[in-house]
C-alpha cells in the first residue's frame, strides 16, 4: 500500500473527483500550484486521501508540501 | 451594560455549562464556564508577567481553537488588545502571506505575537524582514510561544485589570477588496451591543441553545458569532478546526447531530461543499431537527445553493425555516440585519432591464436575477439606501447601503483617511449595493464594482455567472470590471482557464457572445489567466479592483500574451525602449 505508484494513482483519482478534470499526466515531481489546484481543493484532496487510507497528516506538515511527491511522502510517512 | 470580560466572569458563577474544543489532532478538550474564567485570569496574569500592559496590541496566530480562545480571552482580561491573524494555509503563497503578516504587525503596532512552535521559525523570518524594512529594531515584536502562556489553573481567579465599556477590545483586520487589510477598532461597547442584538433579537437564544462552528476564529463571523456573542446568553459551543471541516465536510453537520446543535453559521460556499461532499453513508444516522438557526452570511448568498442544501438534508429533519440569511460587516462589529427564525428564506426575481436603471422591479419570468432578503435591521440599527449624490433613495431603488447603529466602529486603527472615506458622522458606508422593501434589505453587490456603461448598470456577478458557465473556464474563478476605454467605460473580463490546452480565442469569443446575448453588454476584452492565479482575499473572495490594478500593471499570470487593445494613435503612450 505504501508503494509510490499507488499513492500517485490515488492522488490522481481523488483530484479528478474533487476538481472534476483529468490529472492523467501528473507525476510526483509536479508542483501542486502549477496544476492549478487551489488551497480549498487541496484540502479536500488531502482529506479524501486521508479518509481512504485512514491516516492523518498534521497541519504543520501540510505547509511544507510543494509537489505531488511531497504529499505522497507525507502520507507514506504516516502509513509506516 | 456589561463587558464581555464581565460576562465571562459572571458566567463562571451562574452556570456549569462548558465549551467543547476539537483540536486539529482530533482530541477534544472540554472547558467549563467556571474554568474558562480561571484560565482567562491565569492567561491574563501571564501576559502581565511577560511585561505587556493595558492597551498593548498582541497578535495571535494560533490554529487550535482552544489555544486561540484562551489566549484571546486572557488578553482581553489583561486589558490588552488582541489582533487575531490567520495561520498560513497549505500552498499559501508564502511571500504574500509574509507580506500580510508584516503589514498587520506594523499597522497594529503589535508588541507581541503569540504562536505555536511549528510556525515560529517562518514567522520569525518575516519579523526580521519587517524590522529591516522599517529600519528599526528598537521596539521589535516579541514572539511568545503558546506554551509560555500556560500554567496551573488558579484556585481563585482574579483579573489583573479594570476594563471599561468604552475601552478598545480588539482589532479586527478586514481585507475588503483592497490588498492590504485595515484594522477595525472594536470597542467593548460595540461587542456588548452586537452580542445582545445577535443572541436575543436575532436568534431568540436561551441558555439551552447550543452552537456548533468550524468558522475561523480570526474572522468576525467565527470570533464574535461563536466566541463572544454566545457568552452573553450562556450558550455552550462546540468548536471544530476550520481545515478539519474543509478536509472532511461531513464533520460539521455530524457535530450538529451529535452535539444537538441549535445554532450554526457558514458562508455560502460551505453550503455547496456540504451538499456535494457528504455521502449517504456519513449522514445515515443524522437527525438535524435540532437546528433552529443555520445562518448564512459573509459572502454573496446564492439562493440556488441554499435551496440545494435544504433539499439535500430535509430528509434528515433539516427545516427550511432554520436557514437564516444575514447581512453584516466587520465595520459594524458583525451583524446588521437578520432573517426571521420563523419564516423560510425569501427571494425576489427582478426584471433585468429595470435593474440596469437601478430599480428593483419584480417579474414572474425565470431569467432575471434572483436576490435573497437578508431580513430586517437588528434593534438600534437604521438603514439608508443612498444614490450617487448622497440623497436618500425611495424603496426598491438600488443604491449604496448605509448603516447607523450601536455597533458601528469608531474607525480603522491609525488610519484617519481610510476612516473618513467610510464614516459620515454616525453613518457608515458599507460599500454594498442594495435596496429596501418594507424595511427588509436586499443586497445586490458592491458599489465600487458596479459596471456602468452608457448609463446602464451591470452587476459584475451577472457577468461572472455567465463567464463561469463557459466551457474551458473555471466556475467562480473570474471577475468582471469596468475600465476607461476610448469611448467611455468598457467591460473587461479576467478568467482562469481550466487548462493550458484550451483555445483562448474560441473561449474569449464565446464569452463575448454569451454576455452580449444574455445581458446586452459588450465585453471589450477577455483576459485568460493561469489556474489558481486570480487575486483573492484570505477568505477566498475574488478581488475585482486588485485584479484590475494588476492587469494594468502587467502583474497577472497570463495564459497567452494579450493582443493588446492599444489605444489608437495616442502619442502620450510611453515610448518603446
Amino acid at each position: 500500500m505504501s508503494d509510490q505508484k499507488d499513492l500517485l494513482g490515488l492522488f490522481k483519482t481523488v483530484a479528478e473527483r474533487v476538481d472534476r478534470r483529468s490529472f492523467e499526466t501528473v507525476t510526483r515531481e509536479s508542483v501542486i500550484t502549477d496544476l492549478g489546484v487551489d488551497s480549498l481543493s487541496m484540502m479536500q484532496i488531502v482529506g479524501e486521501m486521508e479518509t481512504e487510507l485512514n491516516v492523518q497528516i498534521p497541519d504543520e506538515d501540510l505547509v511544507e508540501i510543494v509537489t505531488v511527491g511531497d504529499l505522497c511522502s507525507k502520507v507514506e510517512h504516516r502509513l509506516v | 451594560m456589561r463587558t464581555f470580560v464581565e460576562v465571562i466572569r459572571d458566567n463562571s458563577v451562574y452556570t456549569q455549562h462548558a465549551h467543547t474544543f476539537v483540536r486539529v489532532d482530533g482530541t477534544e478538550r472540554v472547558v467549563t464556564f467556571p474554568e474558562l474564567w480561571k484560565w482567562a485570569c491565569q492567561r491574563a496574569n501571564r501576559f502581565r508577567e511577560l511585561g505587556l500592559k493595558k492597551g498593548d496590541r498582541v497578535a495571535l496566530i494560533l490554529p487550535d481553537p482552544d489555544a486561540f480562545v484562551l489566549a484571546f480571552i486572557g488578553a482581553l482580561t489583561a486589558g490588552l488588545v488582541p489582533v487575531p491573524m490567520y495561520p498560513p494555509m497549505t500552498l499559501a503563497k508564502m511571500e504574500a502571506y509574509g507580506e500580510t503578516v508584516r503589514h498587520i504587525l506594523a499597522s497594529s503596532g503589535a508588541r507581541a505575537l503569540v504562536t505555536v512552535p511549528s510556525l515560529e521559525p517562518m514567522l520569525r523570518a518575516h519579523l526580521v524582514d519587517a524590522a529591516r524594512e522599517a529600519g528599526t529594531v528598537s521596539d521589535g515584536v516579541r514572539v511568545i510561544l503558546d506554551a509560555e502562556l500556560e500554567g496551573d489553573l488558579p484556585e481563585k481567579a482574579v483579573a489583573p485589570c479594570e476594563i471599561s465599556i468604552d475601552d478598545l477590545a480588539f482589532l479586527q483586520f478586514t481585507s475588503g477588496s483592497t490588498r492590504m487589510p485595515k484594522g477595525v477598532m472594536v470597542s467593548h461597547r460595540n461587542l456588548s451591543a452586537n452580542a445582545h442584538a445577535i443572541m436575543f433579537d436575532g436568534l431568540h437564544a436561551t441558555s439551552k441553545d447550543r452552537g456548533v462552528t468550524w468558522l475561523p476564529l480570526y474572522h468576525d463571523m467565527g470570533l464574535i458569532g461563536f466566541v463572544i456573542a454566545p457568552a452573553f446568553a450562556q450558550v455552550e459551543v462546540k468548536f471544530l478546526p476550520t481545515l478539519t471541516f474543509i478536509r472532511r465536510p461531513s464533520l460539521w453537520l455530524d457535530a450538529v447531530h451529535k452535539f444537538r446543535g441549535t445554532i450554526t453559521f457558514a458562508p455560502n460556499f460551505a453550503f455547496a461543499l456540504a451538499a456535494r461532499a457528504v455521502s449517504d453513508e456519513q449522514s445515515r444516522e443524522w437527525d438535524l431537527s435540532c437546528l433552529k438557526a443555520i445562518g448564512c452570511g459573509a459572502e454573496p448568498i446564492q439562493p440556488e445553493t441554499l435551496r440545494n442544501f435544504v433539499a439535500r438534508f430535509s430528509s434528515k429533519g433539516l427545516r427550511s425555516e432554520a436557514l437564516l440569511p444575514c447581512y453584516g460587516l466587520a465595520e459594524a462589529t458583525l451583524a446588521v440585519t437578520f432573517g426571521s427564525t420563523a419564516e423560510v428564506m425569501r427571494t425576489e426575481k427582478l426584471d433585468a432591464a429595470s435593474m440596469h436603471r437601478g430599480e428593483a422591479v419584480l417579474v414572474d419570468g425565470a431569467d432575471g436575477p434572483e436576490i435573497v432578503s437578508c431580513g430586517r435591521p437588528l434593534p438600534g440599527f437604521e438603514l439608508e439606501v443612498r444614490g450617487a449624490e448622497g440623497a436618500r433613495l425611495a424603496e426598491r431603488m438600488v443604491g449604496e447601503v448605509w448603516v447607523r447603529g450601536p455597533s458601528v466602529m469608531t474607525g480603522y486603527f491609525g488610519q484617519p483617511d481610510a476612516t473618513a472615506e467610510v464614516l459620515d458622522g454616525e453613518w457608515l458606508c458599507t460599500g454594498d449595493l442594495g435596496y429596501l422593501v418594507a424595511g427588509e434589505l436586499f443586497v445586490c453587490g458592491r458599489t465600487k464594482d458596479l459596471i456602468i456603461i452608457h448609463g446602464k448598470n451591470f452587476y459584475p456577478q451577472d457577468v461572472e455567472r455567465i463567464v463561469s458557465e463557459t466551457d474551458g473556464l473555471r466556475p467562480g474563478q473570474c471577475v468582471a470590471f469596468a475600465r476607461a476605454g476610448v469611448d467611455g467605460e468598457e467591460c473587461v473580463v479576467v478568467a482562469e482557464a481550466n487548462s493550458a490546452s484550451i483555445d483562448p480565442r474560441e473561449v474569449a469569443s464565446k464569452v463575448k457572445l454569451r454576455v452580449r446575448a444574455e445581458l446586452g453588454l459588450p465585453v471589450a476584452e477577455v483576459v485568460l489567466i493561469k489556474r489558481n492565479t486570480l487575486p483573492k482575499t484570505s477568505s477566498g473572495k475574488v478581488r475585482r479592483r486588485d485584479t484590475k490594478v494588476r492587469l494594468e500593471a502587467g502583474q497577472l499570470d497570463l495564459l497567452v500574451p494579450r493582443n493588446a487593445p492599444v489605444p489608437k494613435a495616442r502619442s502620450s503612450s510611453p515610448a518603446r525602449v
